[in-house]
């Protein structure tokens, strides 16, 4: 595997390429996924949750921290419809948390990654989109305008990643998708020691996707950062 | 933020004020303000947590539907990433009612700001809570470590060190180091925002500070966080 640290400009360009590949084509029902422990156990706790949605029963959370380290890393965005540890059935301890709107990914998200990776060894980071997103869905109206610098800054962080025309511009399915893609590379290529940790075979990373009006939670094929050709 | 808040007036009046509070009144408190509706509903869920941290999350179908439609929720927490501090458990809140933020050390960046501006102003919600809690792994390594390794950690703690007045000769007490991040995290959020400013001297923005007991599970806030008048501190 060529050596990817980061010593020219043209990395990024690689990784985008690399994650567009992986995650747009493949997001489906986990088929193909490699067998990884931390992704099982998720997988395992959204399919308690998605029988609960179905049978209109309350979701019972396991209360009885787990010992040791988190076993994942979720990124998603802060929206009150979904949390993480509760379309997991995660128990305190289990995941350790990044939220912001439209999980995009500021200095403070990278660090916080990196921390529980470096710090606390996780080896599984997701990054999870869902459906309906409203900031993303304001990103893709191009009229759309920010109420502040902060405001703007994440309208054109989100748009950076989203297709740049054609008849599904107006995806929001497709727009989620392609920002999960986007916070992926961002999250990569603004980190060398997670890209070290993935080509190191410590860390992998994912996208996902999480449906409200279901419950369920679909992954991509993990990110690889192998380079399939120079440009 | 990569840079420090200029000493405005409002900035130190903040600072000056959320010092007294945090520090000296993180404590449960009676008296509610009218816009208390909000932070009555945490306690609440907290001492459910509490008493019975089995309590199941009300996530069935009669609350989905009103998930997949349009839901505003009752409050806005800034946490940290901690995998123990889950506030949707901590608070015993179903999905739908909190909009929740977190990094690192409830450290203050712009995608986090970006969010905290949103839930206020589009999503008009009428409490923000920054919440800090026991044995914090972030505030830790900042007043414990020489350096973060690698720039990214290294701006975490940075920007912890900045608002705990860390001083590598002299050992500071965790749990007050942990109370002045959540300090620094609210002034940076307001003297950072306009939109958070104007919203919290409009009345439309209630703010308190809280701190998570791991042990116990209990969650102590602040009383709410005051931006005064202008003439008052001229």
């Amino acid at each position: 595997m060529p050596d990817l640290r980061p010593r020219s400009r043209r990395l990024a360009p690689v990784l985008i390429l690399l994650a567009a590949s992986a995650s747009l084509a493949s997001f489906s029902h986990g088929q193909g996924v490699p067998a990884t422990d931390p992704l099982l156990r998720l997988k395992a706790g959204n399919e308690r949750f998605v029988r609960a949605v179905a049978d209109h029963a309350p979701v019972t959370l396991p209360s009885t921290p787990i010992e040791g380290a988190p076993t994942a890393t979720v990124l998603s965005c802060a929206d009150q419809r979904l949390s993480p540890d509760v379309i997991f059935t995660a128990a305190p301890g289990e995941l350790f948390v990044v939220r912001s709107l439209g999980e995009v990914a500021d200095r403070a998200v990278v660090a916080s990654i990196e921390h529980s990776v470096e710090t606390e060894h996780v080896p599984l980071v997701v990054v999870l989109g869902h459906d309906s997103c409203a900031v993303v869905k304001t990103a893709t109206d191009s009229r759309a305008t920010a109420l502040s610098a902060h405001i703007d800054y994440l309208l054109k962080a989100i748009r950076a990643g989203l297709p740049r025309s054609g008849p599904d511009q107006q995806d929001v399915r497709r727009a989620v998708l392609a920002n999960v893609e986007q916070v992926i590379n961002d999250v990569l290529g603004a980190s060398p020691s997670l890209r070290t940790a993935v080509q190191g075979g410590r860390l992998t990373v994912v996208g996902a996707y999480f449906d409200a009006a279901t419950g369920q939670v679909v992954f991509s094929e993990p990110v690889g950062l192998t380079i399939t050709g120079w440009h | 933020m990569s840079t420090r808040i200029p000493s405005s007036s409002l900035a130190v009046r903040v600072s000056l004020v959320a010092a007294a509070l945090a520090l000296a009144t993180l404590a449960p408190h009676a008296a509610e303000p009218e816009q208390g509706a909000g932070l009555a509903r945490l306690r609440a869920g907290n001492d459910r947590f509490v008493k019975s941290a089995t309590a199941p999350m009300p996530a069935g179908a009669a609350s989905r539907q009103s998930l997949v439609k349009e839901q505003h929720p009752f409050a806005m927490v800034l946490s940290c990433a901690d995998s123990r501090v889950p506030p949707e458990y901590i608070f015993n809140t179903g999905l739908g009612e909190l909009f929740v933020v977190r990094a690192a050390g409830e450290v203050v960046d712009k995608s986090v700001m970006a969010s905290l501006e949103y839930g206020a102003e589009h999503l008009h919600i009428p409490l923000l809570v920054v919440m800090g809690h026991e044995s914090c792994g972030a505030v830790k390594a900042a007043v414990e470590s020489e350096h973060g390794e690698g720039p990214n950690l290294e701006y975490l703690v940075q920007h912890i060190r900045a608002g705990v007045h860390f001083n590598p000769a002299e050992k500071i007490e965790l749990r007050t180091a942990i109370l002045e991040n959540v300090e620094e995290a609210i002034n940076d959020a307001m003297a950072g925002s306009q939109i958070l400013r104007g919203a919290a001297s409009a009345g439309h923005l209630q703010i308190v500070g809280a701190y998570y007991e791991l042990g116990s599970g209990h969650v102590e806030f602040s009383e709410p966080v005051g931006l005064g008048t202008h003439a008052a501190h001229k």
